[in-house]
């Protein structure tokens, strides 16, 4: 192991926090990629789609139970000691199972048969029968008080784009969970359209490379599932659970981190605090701190603050709050301790935007154990004071009446009512004492500036125990080999492939891969000679129509692969792909479904906006007129005279013929009037 | 695997901690080498596939795998403590004992354990839902029950609803009576839910002089969940056997989908609605007696006064020569004519108001006349039978039928049972007059409008 001093070395020697180079540390990051299925939930046939409207609502309580081999759960006691009471809302959607009010249905053929196609694209072994497990989640989000979840795969591995080795270390098939709506923390509403969806998990084995490999084994993974076509789009349906640890540290979960791109700022941010604290409990331990200083003792100081000016004292004070205390020994600079070094990243102070630009650990991690037992605001401690309008002398005075040694101790001090105070306080020390410890193992939920906060503590491993309203399922030879003719492909393949077959760049190519188009392409372009076109439509115009506020969802795939047809046959020119599905558009609204085939509309369509057009005949015509008249300019330039005798032709035939097509029969053309001179 | 002494998987006994080595199975790609899995728990080797065995093996991160045996060669056995030896497996470190020494100015109440959904837990090695051991059990799956009553808890079987028979009615209806007898202030009746309210009928019609109230109580969802109904369920039913001011036999189950209220319905009138919904109890043709909200009891019925000094009978038995017969269009006139052969009662489950096809009404005649007694009830479950409307009732009540009124089906079934034991050989007259007299509202007054059905 590193030793506590390794880590100050290295924490010192960086200019900031955004510097360090986390594998000096000993970073290992566990990477859980969740991504929902579409179709039909995993235990019942309700649609897997998310609901505005709150439907029937009932109420539950839930229960400790034991699991399997007879250990209550760590995080499972977390969260029935609460006491909770959960306010369910079921909409439309959604059936007696997700309720559990009805045992589950068998599992979704479709979700399983995707979960065996991602695991045999990883190149997993797999179980010969699945069984489904309850794991126990009691903070309310399931109304079972479990998740199913079984484990398919294990044991596979994928070559990232940038060529980064990822070993999965197993693949799983879930349900999702009811999704938090509302309410308190004791009394969380959820909604049940979003439970039962089917997901995929996959755990990575440790990972020890860096956090942008992170992400882009995150983005390659979830890729795979998403090219498999299954996988359900829109808010929530992809997110990341990211455990990290530093040598010295221990395992922290931050859990749903939905943003790909926020990945690195994560792992950075919790490395640095792991490393915080670690260099933190060396310190401590060598403050010779004894067990009996840290009883909490609480000290009403609320006589210090009759006339203070500080808003926030005050105010409390005024709704018959007391400013209770306690003497932390041995703490003077830790809570404080934050990782930004403002001298040496050439910043003024003043700009650094407090959990943004610094990593802060002891502090904000007692103030908000402080609001989550208690629900107090207003939580100091002596190493950011005299600040909030609390002055010198007021810290000063605190400090001599807890009688301590300001070069040692720190204080914390809560304004609140005296029982939520004691509440806030016992939870300080709670964290306080497991400083000494290091780093405690806790699932943390992230911050929206890469930070993280704490939600419950890491749950063992016993908190899972068979579904056995479910029957093991078998899974022969025979299905895996007819599933394996179908497997999604992985980012690189699929760009590769839809470069060629398109005849598209790279570029392209990832645009029609990053907005799920490749399906779309494929059904509106005949062959590959049609596919800029099809492009350009899917690119360019469609995205300028729905910023226009028109309803393109509503225009079929063969309307579109229709006028893909009509503009390459020449029939359309390619300016007026818009125009035509404008009018297609306000002929749907304006009439609704006359009956008429969706071909015969599109025709007539295209006639009228191409009524100005005119043919082939007439066209060259045109243009043999104008190279007549610049005969000098051709018999000088050859065949470059093309591009000067665009402009003129343009100018006389514009709206009336495709560009490109002008561009080709001019080239013949030319040609044609060349051929003839000599 | 195949080593003259290397021991397979299935020799180990389930439970054991071991390492492992795990080699790929047939996959429609190349795959090499083994995955280890260390500190594995042997969860079962019973199953097994095409005649292979598969073994279900708990990993570390707690996901159970099945596995063909022959792909696992053993890399270690961790040590000799069996994890399914230990205490915990069999209901907590601790066993609470049978009955619980609390607060004495609390009511005494016995929980008579029949078995049940509300009694069972998970057997984590076949993996299905099995009746607890006894009744003690109990009292360590919801430990704050001790601070409602003084708990008494006796085990008198250990049936599922499906199992019981009118052997069981009687053997509950004697420990309900010896529980009073023992000073008990109120009896709580833990029963599975699927026939539940068949015995409920059963007690209502047995026991007399009740010096306080019988509470049968099952759940929906088995209490290894976190979310199972039983805890509330049990709670309420032991509120209202050590509060409620009742004389009779009564179920207690949810209002609806949600915790925390409760309706009391009388023993006659409730039937099983629902195969899982948790309020799948319902009172029928009748508004509940009352509710249990949260912790507090809402009766809705006259009150009574409890005499504890009431000395609590039993009276009469079950004659089991009956059966019920549901009417279909399909059923033939031999069909009915060979189920009716033999029997000395029936209830038939008629169509609408309780009618039977005038080609049934022949054969239903015939059976009478040799002696059978034939109550008509309806399909419809909930209203009034009502032969009078229509020719083809008017035809019944000739050939001599007797409606059975708002009875449910299952309350006539059991009240005929009874009433035929009770008479012995006293005859039709005596059987008829016992059927149609009302002993504990199944009969019921009138026919109250409710929202639903």
């Amino acid at each position: 192991m590193k030793d506590a001093k390794k880590v100050s070395e290295i924490l010192d020697r960086a200019r900031s926090w955004k510097d360090i180079d986390l594998l000096s540390l000993g970073l290992k990051v566990g990477l859980e990629v969740h991504r929902e299925l579409a179709g039909r939930k995993l235990f019942c046939s309700c649609p897997s789609v998310l609901s505005d409207e709150e439907g029937f609502i009932f109420r539950r309580r839930m229960h400790i139970t034991r699991s399997e081999t007879g250990d209550l759960d760590d995080a499972a006691l977390h969260e029935v000691s609460k006491g909770m009471t959960i306010t369910y809302q079921a909409p439309p959607t959604t059936c007696l199972v997700e309720m559990d009010d009805e045992p589950p249905y068998g599992p979704s053929k479709d979700a399983l048969e995707t979960s065996l196609k991602v695991a045999m694209k990883f190149g997993c072994d797999m179980v010969d029968r699945i069984q489904f497990m309850r794991k126990i989640v009691v903070d309310g989000s399931n109304p079972s008080g479990f998740q199913r979840t079984a484990l398919v795969g294990f044991d596979g591995f994928l070559f990232t784009e940038g060529g980064t080795r990822i070993e999965i270390e197993s693949l799983c098939l879930e349900e999702d969970s009811g999704r938090r709506i509302g309410g308190k923390d004791d009394r969380p509403v959820f909604r049940l359209d979003r439970a039962g969806i089917p997901e995929l998990e996959i755990t990575t084995r440790p990972l020890m490379v860096p956090p942008e490999s992170v992400k882009e084994a995150a983005m390659n993974i979830g890729d795979i599932i998403r090219f498999t076509g299954r996988s359900r789009r829109g808010l929530g349906s992809v997110r990341q659970d990211i455990n990290i640890s530093i040598e010295g540290g221990a395992r922290n979960e931050i859990k749903l981190v939905q943003d790909l791109s926020m990945i690195p700022v994560v792992i950075r941010k919790e490395a640095i605090r792991q490393a915080l604290l670690v260099e933190s409990s060396k310190y401590l331990s060598g403050m010779n701190v004894k067990e009996n200083e840290l009883a909490p003792e609480f000290h009403d100081v609320s006589s210090v603050f009759t006339s203070t000016v500080s808003k926030v004292i005050g105010r409390g004070m005024e709704k018959g709050g007391k400013v209770i205390c306690i003497r932390l020994p041995g703490f003077k600079g830790v809570l404080g301790r934050r990782m930004d070094r403002p001298d040496r990243i050439e910043m003024d102070d003043k700009t650094i935007r407090p959990g943004i630009d610094d990593v802060r650990v002891l502090g904000p991690e007692i103030a908000f154990r402080a609001r989550s037992a208690s629900g107090v605001k207003g939580v100091f401690h002596s190493d950011e004071l005299p600040s909030y309008g609390i002055s010198k002398e007021e810290v000063e005075e605190v400090a001599s009446r807890l009688e301590m040694d300001v070069s040692r101790d720190a204080f914390v001090m809560v304004c609140a009512p005296e029982k939520t105070a004691y509440l806030a306080l016992e939870a300080v020390m709670r964290r306080v004492k497991e400083a000494f410890l290091g780093v405690p193992s806790e699932v943390r939920r992230p911050l929206p500036e890469g930070g993280s906060e704490f939600m419950r503590p890491m749950p063992g491993s016993a908190r899972m125990y068979p579904e056995t309203d479910i029957p093991p399922l078998d899974i022969p030879y025979e299905l895996l080999n007819e599933l394996s003719r179908d497997l999604p492909p992985t980012r690189t393949e699929l760009l590769e492939n839809v470069m060629n077959r398109f005849r598209i760049g790279k570029e392209t190519a990832s645009q029609i891969v990053d907005l799920d188009l490749v399906g779309t392409l494929e059904n509106i372009c005949n062959d590959g000679s049609s596919s800029s076109i099809a492009v350009r439509l899917l690119l360019s115009v469609i995205p300028e129509m729905k910023k226009g506020g028109y309803d393109i969802d509503r225009i079929p795939n063969e309307i579109l692969s229709a006028l893909v047809d009509n503009v390459s046959s020449g029939k359309c020119p390619r300016e007026c792909m818009g125009d035509v599905l404008v009018r297609y558009l306000e002929r749907r609204a304006g009439t609704g479904d006359d009956g008429e085939p969706e071909y015969l509309i599109l025709e007539r369509i295209v006639n009228d906006v191409s009524k100005g057009m005119i043919s082939e005949k007439e066209a060259r015509d045109i243009i043999r007129k104008v190279i007549t008249a610049r005969e000098n300019l051709v018999r000088e330039k050859g065949e470059r005279a093309h591009a000067p005798l665009m402009g003129p032709i343009m100018n006389l035939l514009k709206g009336k013929m495709d560009g490109r097509r002008i561009s080709i029969l001019l080239r013949e053309e030319l040609d044609k009037h060349r051929t003839s001179i000599e | 695997m195949g080593l003259p002494g290397a021991r397979k998987i299935s020799d180990l006994n389930p439970g054991t901690r071991l390492n492992i080595k795990v080699k790929p199975r047939d996959l429609p790609y190349d795959r090499s080498g083994v995955v280890q899995f260390r500190n594995v728990i042997l969860m079962d080797t019973s199953s097994s596939v095409k005649g292979e065995k598969v073994i279900t093996l708990k990993l570390e991160n707690g996901y159970n795998v099945m596995l063909d045996e022959e792909r696992i060669r053993i890399d270690g056995v961790l040590d000799d403590e069996n994890i399914f030896d230990s205490e915990i497996r069999d209901g907590g470190p601790a066993r609470t004992p049978s009955s619980v020494d609390s607060d004495e100015e609390l009511p005494p109440i016995t929980i008579i354990s029949t078995g049940g959904t509300i009694a069972s837990r998970v057997d984590y090695t076949t993996g299905a839902v099995h009746p607890v051991k006894d009744g003690s059990e109990i009292l360590s799956i919801y430990p704050s029950m001790a601070n409602l009553c003084r708990l008494d808890v006796r085990t008198v079987m250990n049936e599922l609803s499906e199992d019981m028979s009118p052997r069981e009615w009687v053997v509950i209806a004697r420990a309900v009576k010896k529980a009073f007898e023992d000073g008990a202030r109120g009896v709580v009746v833990t029963h599975g839910t699927d026939t539940m309210h068949f015995t409920s009928s059963a007690l209502s019609f047995l026991l007399r002089d009740l010096p306080g109230p019988v509470v049968l109580v099952g759940s929906q969802r088995s209490s290894d969940r976190p979310s199972s109904d039983a805890f509330i369920n049990l709670e309420h039913a032991v509120i209202t056997a050590s509060r409620a001011v009742l004389d009779r036999v009564v179920i207690i189950s949810h209002e609806g989908p949600s915790d925390g209220t409760s309706i009391i319905i009388s023993g006659t009138r409730a039937r099983k609605m629902h195969t899982s919904r948790r309020d799948a109890i319902r009172s029928i043709d009748s508004p509940p007696i009352g509710r249990v909200v949260g912790k507090r009891i809402e009766l809705d019925i006259p009150p009574v006064r409890l005499d504890p000094a009431r000395k609590i009978s039993i009276v009469g038995r079950f004659d089991r020569t009956v059966d019920m017969i549901f009417i279909h269009p399909g059923i033939s006139q031999e069909g009915l004519d060979s189920m009716l052969k033999g029997k000395k009662g029936v209830v038939i489950v008629g169509s609408g108001l309780g009618h039977v096809g005038k080609r049934l009404i022949k054969v239903l005649k015939k059976h009478i006349d040799r002696g059978m007694i034939c109550v008509i009830s309806s399909a419809c479950i909930h209203g009034r039978v009502d032969l009078n409307v229509y020719s083809s009732g008017r035809n019944l009540i000739g050939a001599g039928v007797i409606p059975s009124g708002t009875m449910t089906p299952e309350t006539a079934l059991v009240k005929l049972m009874w009433a035929m034991g009770t008479a012995g050989s006293e005859g039709k007259d005596r059987i008829i007059s016992l059927f149609k007299e009302d002993i504990a509202g199944e009969w019921g007054s009138s026919t109250p409008f409710s929202e639903g059905l």
